[in-house]
């Protein structure tokens, strides 16, 4: 037996001991895994009355208030403050950080007067030199709403420490409602920004993780992947009511049926993407009660209006009265789906009323227009893409399939992530024929949607106008719209701008969302921002 | 057996080379434009033009290809598209999660699987053998993601024993530690709360990918230890009048581990793979989930960082698989 | 020299029969998979339903004598649904065998044959491919390729032909001395002649062996691929897409996403089965390749 061997059998011995040994501390920690067990279940009880769980499947990537343009602002709206904001679920405005505001007639000067005794949560007190340097960061860093001050503000100035003017390169009606937009204008201390910067960052490194506003909360701990929770800002100017939440947990869970369960066992509170299904299932549970309120987000089928075959207006119309709409407000939402007649929501003051929108689910009329398209006999197939996972999007395309087959037109279904989806959707070479879409005004005012929506310079992912649709007239009313003052001037010019769009049939208008969300059946308070999905007042929630 | 190992860690940079390589060609004919993903939705051209130049995805691919491998051997995996930070911090965070959650799924693998193929093998034909027979070949043919989804509905809606998915009770500060895994991490800390609640969202996903990966041991284990039944030294031992357990335990065992220990090896690749959809099911924030997002999102940095450290760590599984394989086995020559 | 070997396999493969025939395990495995390929030839004739026929007023439905496995999210009959899936899955599973088979037996034969660089070459690769966790590869694959039913399967294929390969290579550098190789080189057969008349046809058991029990496996991971959104697209009735859209159905409305699943258990099972006894009967020493 030479040494090699000799190592081989001791190490064969050494290894059989080992796993001897594995054996008996697997089978102990058995015992041990009970016990622990035990004990947790008494530790990982439903968070108390002063904790809030919302499950959500964010994708945090910085919480930078001036780059930040999506679903991060259901945090970041906690914790920063702008100017105005909206009332509860409605487009209207009302004070924030300024308590009054003022502009000229034509619209081109705004001054606001700022709110005495707020503090940022760096302690240092709320000042116009704090608002001045937000916004010429934001416009300056020019990612995130940057797009919707870049090109209007002329210059911010200070006259006194309580006082902000902007002065705009044009007049803009829609002034306010941007400032009052979700992610709009948010105000961060100056102190944190010049203190912080690196070169010439602009404190982006640092504020992408550390939080320095002047909401009701500041960031506690920031697990990625995983949670963010938020603590309370005991000097927020607001005050504390005892009952108020004394901290905010975001689970970042991805799965839904997964969300639902753990809200079913009081792990949380809020659950925020489980399907319409599955809504109607939980509302029969106890404990559980269903939240819903009016939003202004719109769900449609876009169409490529620029490349054949949709090109052709008829062959768009002849789509429009292809779906089955009561069939899809059934199958996809349960029932629980406000009418769309227009771009515009119902909850918009320019919207059209059901009269203005002839489609409806008529294959004959349907058959009729196609006859008169360039493919009069169908026989053609139209690309469709999906955003991944999302179930109200694959049964509406599904229900178009299904409706289109009957006018021999193919569709093909291919699913994509939405960053990846997004980038092909994004120029008219790449986009789909066919693509499922939800979109919510940036502002809560009528230009907004329907600019962005159907906008010559909206087209893909620059404003969410995948139908890649432009007309004339339309752009002309728009603009002469933004520059006008008179309200009930402008809301005609929307009218009928919509009218033409409507008849132009660049989308199949499906309906008006509902936010409706399960939660615990103790938890109050609630009011949902309308124009981005559950984004919730954290500051006036409670739990009973 | 020493010039087996140098051979083969002589030839590890090589496929490394070549992993490097097919990766770089894979997520290079993506169909997508990496800038543009970068750049992210609302960019304007000039933007994007922008990005191109400042990540170097104006060069020609070869000299993409070097300026990849040159970051690599200075540690730097590139940026995420994604998440917006370095690869090796994502990495570094999420593969501590993977690493708890395989080790313990494959200890319990062992210690369960292998007494199993024993005792399967000893009391072959018997009704015990066929019921391991039966569910191990059952366990072959479910498909994993819906055997999570069955766990889930069992042990955390049924039962409401444990639950669902994550790693960590919300109301639980994760231990901080040297490792990053939570087990051990909270043992350090002496913080027991962190380690029962830790164990506790452990379960579920560990389970699942126990039971997905104990058919293949115990089918492995059970071959193995009848062919050494079979053989002639233990018919000796038989006839030398040694009580059973003693020929089994000493004579029988010691050489089927053999097998046992290259499936291992075999199996950290089905593992690995598994893993992805186990992860997926129960939150668990892994590597799997990670790269999971970061090839639907086709952020291309993080795929190939990902695939890089998994890979890495299969091929070192394996080459100490072989190794431990040589040691257990000294007519096995190299 | 060829025919004595010719006729002592005929003898084995007899033996191995028979031995085939007297396992249980064999003949469930044989009769599932006769079943899953009857419906797979048949199935859509005898679909109830229009697989695709939407009926929003109907979602949901349970299991009763109208849709005896009830009805998915948008009404459609999921027996119906079940039956067109089960052609698409055992296509799946002989088309991703094809591929690979077809990619890695020729490689495979070329490196045993032509040893040297072009060994060196086949074999670093199959190196560098068998470095990747099988999954991994085949989710890199597929995203590149871009969400599909076949470039699902092609991306399954691509990422298990090098086992293949390593199977083919070793038998034939050990067939490839042997001397009716030898004996019909001499009498000078080409490579050509010797790789497909002579070599081909003795490693063609092992292959094949190796090939019964991987069709479950490439339906396995293809479903995989389609649970993860990379695989099959709407509406296509693929069973581990099916899962996946109904997977989040699975407490309030169990059939949905159950019984996809317990389709593609059979199916894989009967695979498993009868790939196992076929193993056992022909050369019981390969049990340790799995």
């Amino acid at each position: 037996m030479n040494d090699a061997e000799r190592a081989g059998s001791i190490s064969r011995r050494a290894f059989l001991r080992a796993v001897t040994l594995g054996g008996a501390a697997m089978g102990l920690s058995g015992a041990a895994i009970e016990h622990l067990a035990r004990t947790a279940r008494v530790l990982a009880a439903p968070a108390g009355k002063d904790t809030l769980v919302i499950a959500t499947d964010l994708e945090v990537q910085t919480f930078d208030p001036h780059i930040v343009y999506d679903n991060t602002v259901r945090i970041t709206r906690g914790t920063y403050e702008g100017l105005v904001t909206l009332k509860g679920s409605t487009p209207e405005i009302i004070p924030r950080l300024a308590t009054e505001w003022s502009s000229t007639p034509d619209a081109k000067q705004w001054t606001f007067k700022l709110r005495p005794h707020v503090l940022f949560h760096d302690r240092t007190p709320l000042s116009a030199e704090a608002v001045k340097v937000s916004f010429d960061r934001l416009i300056k860093i020019n990612r995130g709403f940057a797009w919707a001050f870049k090109t209007v503000v002329a210059s911010v100035e200070t006259p006194d420490a309580a006082t902000v003017r902007f002065n705009l390169k044009g007049s803009d009606p829609a002034f306010l409602a941007k400032l009052a937009a979700v992610s709009g204008g948010l105000i961060v201390s100056a102190k944190a920004v010049s203190e912080h910067a690196k070169g010439n960052d602009l404190a982006q490194a640092w504020l992408k993780e550390n939080i320095v506003g002047t909401g009701p909360y500041v960031i506690e701990r920031w697990d990625r992947g995983q949670q963010v929770i938020l603590r309370q800002f005991p000097e927020y100017w607001g005050g504390w009511k005892p009952n108020q939440f004394k901290h905010i947990v975001f689970k970042i869970v991805k799965e839904t049926s997964t969300q639902r369960l753990m809200l079913e066992r009081g792990d949380v509170d809020v659950a925020t993407i489980v399907a319409p299904d599955m809504i109607d299932a939980l509302e029969k549970r106890p404990g559980i009660k269903i939240e819903e309120s009016p939003t202004m987000r719109i769900f449609y089928i876009a169409m490529h209006s620029q490349r054949d075959p949709l090109k052709d207006v008829k062959l768009r119309q002849a789509l429009s009265y292809a779906f089955d709409y009561e069939g899809a407000r059934q199958a996809i939402f349960n029932g629980r789906l406000a009418p769309l007649n227009g771009p515009l929501p119902d909850n918009d003051p320019a919207h059209l009323s059901a009269s203005d929108k002839p489609y409806h689910f008529d294959l004959k009329r349907a058959k009729e227009l196609l006859g008169q398209s360039i493919y009069p006999n169908g026989g053609f197939s139209l690309s469709l893409y999906l955003f991944e996972g999302d179930p109200t999007f694959r049964k509406a395309a599904e229900i178009l399939q299904a409706n289109l087959k009957e006018l021999r037109i193919d569709v093909k279904i291919q699913e994509f992530a939405s960053s990846v989806l997004l980038e092909k959707a994004g120029k008219p070479e790449t986009a789909p024929d066919l693509l499922p879409v939800r979109n919510y005004p940036d502002y809560a005012d009528s230009s907004s949607m329907i600019s962005s929506t159907f906008g010559k310079d909206s087209w893909g992912t620059i404003g969410w106008n995948f139908s890649f649709y432009a007309n004339d007239r339309v752009e002309k009313l728009l603009a002469t719209a933004n520059t006008t003052t008179d309200q009930s001037k402008r809301l005609q010019m929307f009218r009928e701008a919509q009218r033409i769009i409507v008849a132009e049939a660049p989308a199949i208008l499906i309906g008006t969302l509902l936010n409706r969300i399960p939660v615990r059946a103790n938890v109050q308070g609630y009011a949902f921002n309308p124009l981005l999905g559950n984004t919730l007042n954290l500051y006036e929630m409670s739990k009973s | 057996m020493a010039r087996y190992i140098l051979r083969r860690l002589a030839l590890l940079p090589l496929l490394l080379l070549g992993v490097s390589l097919l990766l770089f060609i894979i997520t290079h004919l993506i169909p997508a434009d990496p800038a543009k993903l970068i750049a992210g939705p609302h960019a304007g051209p000039e933007q994007v033009a922008e990005v191109r130049r400042v990540f170097g995805l104006d060069r020609p691919l070869p000299v993409q290809y070097a300026r990849f491998l040159f970051s690599l051997l200075h540690g730097d995996l590139g940026m995420s598209i994604r998440t917006d930070r370095a690869v090796q911090a994502d990495l570094g965070e999420y593969f501590p999660a993977t690493v708890e959650l395989t080790v313990i799924a494959m200890m319990a693998t062992i210690v369960i699987g292998v007494p199993l193929g024993i005792a399967a093998a000893v009391w072959r034909g018997g009704l015990f053998d066929l019921v391991a027979q039966v569910v191990s070949l059952s366990g072959l043919s479910f498909p994993i993601f819906f055997f999570g989804l069955v766990m889930q509905l069992v042990f955390s809606r049924w039962l409401d024993w444990l639950p669902l998915g994550g790693r960590i009770a919300s109301d639980v500060a994760p231990p901080a530690g040297p490792t990053g895994l939570y087990l051990i991490d909270a043992l350090l800390a002496g913080n027991l709360a962190a380690f029962a609640s830790a164990l506790q969202y452990l379960v579920l996903p560990a389970l699942t990918l126990t039971l997905a990966s104990l058919a293949l041991v115990v089918r492995m284990t059970r071959s193995s230890m009848l062919e050494v039944l079979s053989q002639d030294y233990i018919r000796t031992a038989w006839a030398k009048g040694l009580v059973a357990p003693r020929v089994y335990l000493r004579h029988g065992l010691r050489n089927a581990l053999i097998p046992v220990v290259t499936v291992l090896g075999l199996y950290s690749g089905g593992l690995l793979g598994g893993v992805f959809l186990v992860e997926l099911i129960f939150a668990w924030p892994g590597v799997g989930l990670y790269s999971v997002d970061a090839i639907l999102a086709l952020d291309y940095p993080a795929i190939m960082g990902t695939a890089l450290l998994l890979t890495v760590v299969f091929i070192s599984v394996n080459l100490f698989v072989d190794v431990a394989y040589a040691l257990l086995d000294p007519r096995i020559r190299y | 020299m060829r025919s004595s070997i010719r006729g002592s396999g005929i003898s084995f493969t007899g033996h191995a029969l028979r031995f085939l025939a007297r396992t249980p395990a064999a003949w469930v495995g044989a009769a599932i998979l006769a079943l899953l390929i009857f419906l797979a030839a048949v199935g859509p004739a005898l679909t109830p339903l229009d697989p695709l026929r939407i009926a929003p007023t109907q979602k949901l439905y349970p299991p009763s004598r109208d849709h005896l496995l009830g009805t998915d999210d948008l009404g459609r009959d999921l027996l119906s649904r079940l039956l067109a899936g089960a052609r698409i899955s055992v296509t799946i599973g002989f088309l991703v065998l094809a591929i690979a088979m077809g990619l890695g037996v020729s490689l495979g034969l070329i490196a045993g044959f032509w040893s040297g660089w072009v060994d060196e070459v086949v074999m670093r690769t199959t190196d560098v491919f068998l470095a990747f966790p099988r999954l991994v590869l085949a989710l890199l694959i597929a995203a590149t390729l871009g969400p599909g039913l076949y470039n699902a399967m092609i991306a399954v294929a691509l990422s298990w032909w090098p086992w293949y390969t390593r199977l083919v290579r070793g038998q034939i550098l050990s067939l490839r001395h042997q001397e009716f190789v030898l004996a019909a080189a001499s009498v000078g057969a080409g490579p050509g002649r010797l790789l497909l008349r002579h070599l081909l046809p003795n490693v063609a058991a092992t292959i094949v062996i190796q090939a019964s029990l991987d069709v479950g496996y490439a339906i396995l991971a293809a479903a995989s691929l389609s649970f993860v959104g990379l695989g099959a697209q709407p509406p296509t009735p693929e069973w581990g897409s099916m899962i996946a859209q109904a997977r989040s159905y699975l407490i309030d409305y169990w059939w949905y996403p159950t019984f996809p699943g317990v389709a593609i258990f059979l199916a894989v099972l009967g695979f498993n089965l009868l790939g196992d006894a076929i193993r056992d009967a022909f050369d019981p020493r390969l049990r340790f390749l799995h």
